[in-house]
């Protein structure tokens, strides 16, 4: 009999909790694509470091498992509450609280079931579809296969069982602790919430604000440095969150002082404020951890657009050999030369490479992320070794005027570098030289001397002087850099030269190639797969707490339609047209969507801009914009589609009784 | 004169599956105006569906309803919520006030949403609340204040706009003998000294014996009426016990 | 059904299916691997075939919940009372309409009612009138016996007719004035025969009674009298003089019969079904001056109370009336 019962309850319940439902089945096709990714025998074969990397987010999912979890405990509280009037008839009939807490429980896990279900089912085409965008950026063959791989089922389970486990732990403990009457009546409870203590609020409000300005420059101040101080930023984000939610819990009442004032209250504008103003005081507490998920998908949604602008900036540095080789021994440098020639040699450059104690361009550029902390010379090869480089990377070759020197650097760090220079003139090798025109091309700025740039003078110039090292640079027109790699290792091991001891992620220990050795495919992969689940879990992240954020919202919103009925049928027995009812369900809901971010926005916003500085020096201008123009377009695409539902379902419910 | 509200053969109909009950049957009478009419009824007499039929809240299966000359019941949808707000006011038994407003706000609303000038709205709060002896719970949220000051806050706001027709649904129904008689002298005052049109559905004798005339409700039809005339409230009241007594209604005399 | 669903989308789903189409295809011109573009079409199918099916069984279920509707209900111009407004615009105009229109013919009938019911109330009041100058004609006296003789058949008559037609006026409202009584048929049948012995006499008829004294039916007396009076006068006028009418009785498990029988000329059995028909009078030449009514009345009153009614009759030998009373358990109780 009890089971009829939950499982009709349950179909109801799913028709009222809609959102929910589809919200959580898609966080668990998230869980299950993410898994079904880490666990693909394609990414399970690659380099052992690059599906270790992979392993990364799993760690993911849990953060996520943990969120859902919230969620759904949100939301079954939430469910509870809503039907204690139900709950309160089934003990009045005498059933006991013991078997009613059963009766809830087998209903929401019947629930997770087929949440369950259907984020198998959206899930096993979401693997396909992150495998295809993941593939494609990792250069492995995409087919469609759909495969159940069974490692991802049980993660997935887990999982599952983990954010149920979490949300219904306690739910046996309501009913014992309730009585009838007060379930009967409990849906009345939270409308007799008052405003209490004003200046109270009034100081918490003006202390917190105070406290997120000053967390928020003292963040900007780290990241603005070199290093960054750790603790001190763990510290002013811990802060910051606390900060948040003292904001959150007092800005409601100023708000809705500011709106009302004086007769203001006799306008139109008085109803959704004051419909606000309940819902605010009825979800305050929820107020504070709903704008600290707001903060964290923008941001997570903003790392991830750093990441991927950067990781392309980065690929355009990047372009113009297969092999590079620093070695100063000739004698081995012709014996990799001999093994490259198997791979088709297009073009090679061999670059003397030398160094200015002197530093004096390095002056200019020190205690910014241009230069390494510790250097203090500046690079300088001559005009011919870089007309090679420039033939070689397929530029036309330059020429410079007497006393005139060349400035290569990467694109990204080109516009930082033109306002750091002050001058014309430097002192190059004691030599007055003046600064002929800087150059941005893709020229391996940092791979030839760690820096982001070096100067180019007259062979003249470095004449009778000593190079440093000399770098070997190759291009080839066969492209496997796995085989390249075996057959580099193999020669280094013969020759005894230029092997490192290596421990890989899972414990063993191995022999690689030198750091000296760069082979560009293997760097690009390295980077790529590093990347690619970088920006994967940070894109993760973000879907699923804007969705939790959303769905969270629009539940409590969708709550309230029926709850709060008869205040519409006030308004239109007092002759409020529909039309104005619609825009009054609209404004409200806009109110409530809008307000996680009010604060959030803010915050978030200064949040990435420290973090930006982090990239500034290998990311071009503009960056932070480029970034934030498409994660905010992401975010809010995502978010109107909850609002739209919002107010559609809203709208459903209150408009039929209407006429 | 014409009368201020004329129903003609009113049927309602009220249907839930494929079962169907008659609310009402054939239903017509008129209020002039200045008229203080009650409309008595056991419960699921039909006169709730009345009150909702002649407020545009519902609409009649079939039927009349001219009201200040008029057809309601063939005014479009896009008309009828103005036509709500200029020409009627309500006071209802419960929930009849929001309470997230405070009660001045509750009174201002339906001249706001009217557009009108804030400042006046201002005014004229205070001016309606001062006669109704609620000028200085105006900042209170209903939950607040008395079951009788929130009914006269009703009241006030069924005033403020001068509407031509009062419709009270039992608006004694959760009050005290003692705020239901503040109350129904309210509206008698409103009544005598406004000249304001109030119909007042109610099953409750003592609340019935203030009006001028009353119509009696059965099974959706009108059994009888009785006019006041001038004789004092207690022939009256005895008068309507006897008819509810034909009628085989509640005599829940307080 | 679902054939009918998707024509009705016929214009959406082309278009649909064309920009897809149209889509892929220009994904492959420019190079899309097959592999994506299986992923892409296999994405479009499953989004696609489930929102039509959801919409379909949404779609199903509401068209069988309003033909279950319609099929329970009487009055099927209610129907806009119970369904909600929908929400699908051009269905909640046709609904609109279909409200107002349905709005317009109620108000209509109610007055049409109204103007029936005062009618009615005049013809009434009016019958009621009539009566009095007739029975002060009938009261005037003249010295010439057989003239008062003839116009005192001739009063009985009219007073029948108006009788007649206060009854077919009330017929139609029975169920309102319908009082159920404990009516003694013996004595009913007493009654009647008292008020028709003048007729009796003049035709020299023989009427055999066997009535039990003790045997009652619960019916509207005044509605039983009336039928039981208009077969009498059937009896009466299509016996022959001398002819011969029984009246008997007899009760089974569950009803209380009633036969009325005259040896008269009976009626044909081509006519026979159609007695109780309004305004049949047959080829009876003696039925000539019927008016047709009498019978139907009877069997209209009689359907109304739950009270059967049977004819049974052979042509040139007799006709049968039977007046079936249901006794009911109601009934059983009371006589145990």
């Amino acid at each position: 009999m009890l089971f009829k019962l939950s499982l009709r309850n349950a179909r109801r319940t799913i028709g009222n909790y809609l959102i929910y439902i589809l919200t959580v089945s898609i966080s668990i096709a998230f869980i299950y694509a993410i898994s079904g990714l880490v666990f693909h025998p394609d990414i399970q074969n690659l380099s052992t470091m690059s599906s270790g990397l992979f392993l990364l987010l799993l760690g993911t999912s849990c953060l996520v498992v943990v969120v859902i979890a919230w969620l759904v405990r949100y939301m079954t509280k939430c469910i509870l509450e809503r039907r204690s009037k139900e709950f309160g008839t089934y003990m009045l009939l005498g059933i006991e609280s013991r078997d009613i807490a059963r009766l809830y429980r087998s209903e929401q896990i019947l629930l997770g079931v087929v949440s369950t279900c259907l984020g198998l089912a959206i899930g096993t085409i979401l693997l396909e579809v992150i495998k295809a965008i993941v593939f494609r950026f990792m250069d492995l063959g995409y087919t469609l296969t759909i495969h159940f791989s069974l490692k991802a089922l049980t993660t997935t389970f887990l999982s599952v069982i983990a954010i149920y486990f979490f949300a219904l732990i306690d739910s046996g403990q309501f009913f014992r602790r309730q009585k009838i009457v007060d379930l009967m009546s409990f849906d009345r409870q939270n409308q007799l919430l008052q405003l209490k203590g004003r200046r109270q609020r009034l100081s918490v409000f003006i202390v917190s604000l105070l406290f997120i300005i000053v967390t928020l420059f003292c963040i900007e101040y780290q990241f603005n440095k070199y290093p960054i101080t750790v603790w001190i930023v763990a510290v002013s984000f811990v802060i910051l969150v606390i900060s948040i939610y003292g904001v959150t819990a007092s800005l409601p009442a100023m708000l809705i002082k500011a709106f009302l004032r004086g007769n203001n209250r006799y306008t139109e504008r008085v109803i959704p404020v004051r419909f606000f103003n309940s819902k605010i005081n009825e979800i305050s507490k929820k107020l504070g951890t709903l704008t600290v998920i707001f903060v964290v998908a923008f941001s997570s949604l903003m790392a991830a657009m750093f990441f991927s602008n950067y990781y392309m900036d980065q690929m355009e540095e990047l372009n113009n050999y297969d092999l590079m080789l620093r070695w100063d021994d000739m004698e081995y440098v012709n014996g990799v030369h001999q093994i490259i020639k198997q791979y088709d040699i297009e073009a090679n450059a061999s670059i003397a490479v030398y160094e200015d104690g002197a530093g004096s361009l390095n002056d200019e550029f020190k205690d910014t992320n241009v230069v390494a902390e510790n250097r203090r010379e500046d690079t300088i090869i001559g005009l011919t070794d870089y007309n090679a480089l420039r033939s070689l990377a397929g530029y036309p070759v330059v020429s410079l005027p007497e006393h005139g020197f060349i400035l290569q650097t990467s694109s990204t760090a080109k516009d930082q570098l033109k306002d750091l220079i002050k001058k014309d003139f430097y002192e190059i090798f004691g030599e007055t030289m003046e600064l002929s025109t800087i150059h941005s091309e893709a020229m391996n700025t940092v791979d030839i001397n760690f820096t982001n740039y070096y100067i180019v003078v007259g062979d003249d110039v470095l004449s009778g002087k000593k190079p440093v090292t000399r770098v070997h640079l190759w291009k080839l027109g066969n492209k496997n850099s796995k085989s390249l790699h075996e057959d580099l290792l193999d020669y280094a091991k013969r020759e005894g030269k230029g092997t490192r001891n290596v421990q890989y992620w899972d414990g063993s220990q191995g022999i690689d190639l030198a750091h000296n050795f760069s082979i560009r495919g293997e760097l690009m992969e390295e980077g790529k797969s590093m990347m690619v689940v970088l920006i994967t879990s940070l894109y993760y992240i973000a879907m699923i707490f804007c969705a939790i954020l959303a769905t969270i919202l629009a539940i409590s919103m969708v709550g309230d339609a029926s709850k709060y009925r008869y205040r519409h049928d006030i308004l239109v027995k007092i002759g409020y047209d529909l039309s104005s009812i619609n825009n009054l369900i609209r404004n409200q809901i806009l109110y409530i969507f809008g307000f996680p971010l009010i604060l959030g926005i803010p915050v978030t916003t200064s949040i990435t801009y420290s973090i930006s500085h982090i990239f500034s020096g290998y990311v071009s201008k503009g960056f932070f914009l480029k970034s934030a123009g498409p994660a905010a377009a992401m975010f809010f695409a995502l978010y109107g589609i909850y609002f739209i539902v919002t107010y559609v379902s809203y709208k459903s419910v209150v408009q039929p009784k209407l006429r | 004169m014409e009368p201020i509200l004329k129903v003609q053969h009113l049927e309602k109909y009220y249907g839930k599956g494929s079962v169907i009950t008659k609310a009402l049957d054939d239903v017509s009478f008129q209020v002039e105006e200045g008229e203080f009419l009650g409309i008595m009824g056991a419960s699921g007499s039909g006169k709730s569906t009345l009150l909702n039929c002649v407020s545009t809240i519902d609409t009649p299966t079939g039927g009349k309803i001219i009201l200040n000359g008029r057809d309601v019941t063939r005014i479009s949808d896009r008309e009828i919520a103005k036509f709500r707000r200029t020409n009627l006011g309500f006071v209802f038994q419960e929930f009849n006030l929001l309470d997230t407003l405070t009660v001045g706000e509750n009174i201002g609303l339906s001249l706001a949403i009217n557009h009108i000038d804030k400042d006046k709205v201002a005014h004229r709060v205070r001016n309606i609340s001062e006669i109704l002896g609620i000028g200085d719970i105006l900042d209170k949220f209903p939950y607040e204040v008395s079951g009788g000051q929130r009914q006269r806050c009703a009241c006030a706001r069924a005033l403020i706009n001068s509407p031509s027709l009062i419709m009270a649904d039992e608006p004694t129904g959760a009050l005290d003998s003692h705020s239901s008689m503040l109350l129904l002298d309210t509206l008698v005052k409103m009544n005598e000294r406004y000249r304001a049109t109030i119909l007042l559905v109610t099953h409750d004798i003592f609340s019935a014996s203030f009006c001028s005339r009353v119509l009696f409700l059965r099974d959706g039809k009108i059994f009888t009426e009785i006019v006041r005339g001038n004789k004092d409230r207690k022939t009256f009241y005895n008068e309507i016990i006897d008819i509810m007594a034909v009628l085989g209604g509640e005599t829940n005399a307080i | 059904m679902l054939k009918k669903y998707l024509l009705d989308r016929a214009c959406v789903l082309l278009f649909f299916m064309f920009t897809n189409s149209f889509a892929i295809l220009f994904l492959k011109l420019v190079g899309t691997p097959l592999n994506i573009l299986y992923l892409l079409s296999l994405i479009i199918l499953i989004v696609g075939i489930t929102f039509l099916s959801i919409g379909f069984i949404r779609y199903h279920l509401k068209y069988k919940k309003l033909r279950d509707i319609v099929e329970g209900l009487d009055r099927r111009y209610l129907i806009t009372e119970i369904l909600d407004r929908p929400a699908n615009s051009e269905a909640a105009f046709y609904y609109d309409l279909l409200k107002s229109a349905n709005r317009d013919m109620v108000t209509e009938l109610a007055e049409n009612r109204a103007e029936y019911l005062d009618y009615r109330e005049f013809i009434e009041e009016w019958i009621h009138e009539m009566k009095t100058p007739l029975t002060t004609i009938s009261m005037l006296n003249t010295d010439d016996v057989e003239y008062q003789k003839k116009l005192k058949r001739q009063f009985i008559k009219l007073s029948d007719l108006l009788d007649m037609s206060l009854y077919y006026i009330r017929s139609n409202t029975l169920e309102k004035d319908y009082q159920v009584q404990k009516i003694n048929l013996a004595g009913l049948v007493h009654q009647t025969i008292l008020k028709e012995k003048d007729r009796l006499l003049v035709k020299n008829i023989v009427l055999n009674v066997d009535c039990d004294e003790d045997t009652f039916v619960y019916a509207d007396e005044k509605w039983i009298a009336f039928i039981l009076h208009q077969i009498m006068l059937n009896a009466i006028q299509y016996v022959d003089s001398r002819g011969e009418i029984s009246i008997s009785e007899c009760e089974d498990v569950d009803t209380v019969r009633l036969m009325i029988r005259d040896n008269g000329c009976g009626i044909s059995a081509a006519d026979l079904p159609r007695v109780f028909e309004k305004g049949f009078t047959g080829r009876n030449k003696k039925r000539d001056k019927a008016s047709g009514i009498g019978l139907y009345l009877c069997k209209k009153s009689a359907d109304k109370m739950g009270i059967g009614l049977d004819i049974k009759s052979r042509e040139g030998e007799y006709t049968e009336v039977t007046i079936c009373f249901p006794k009911g358990r109601f009934h059983r109780e009371v006589l145990d």
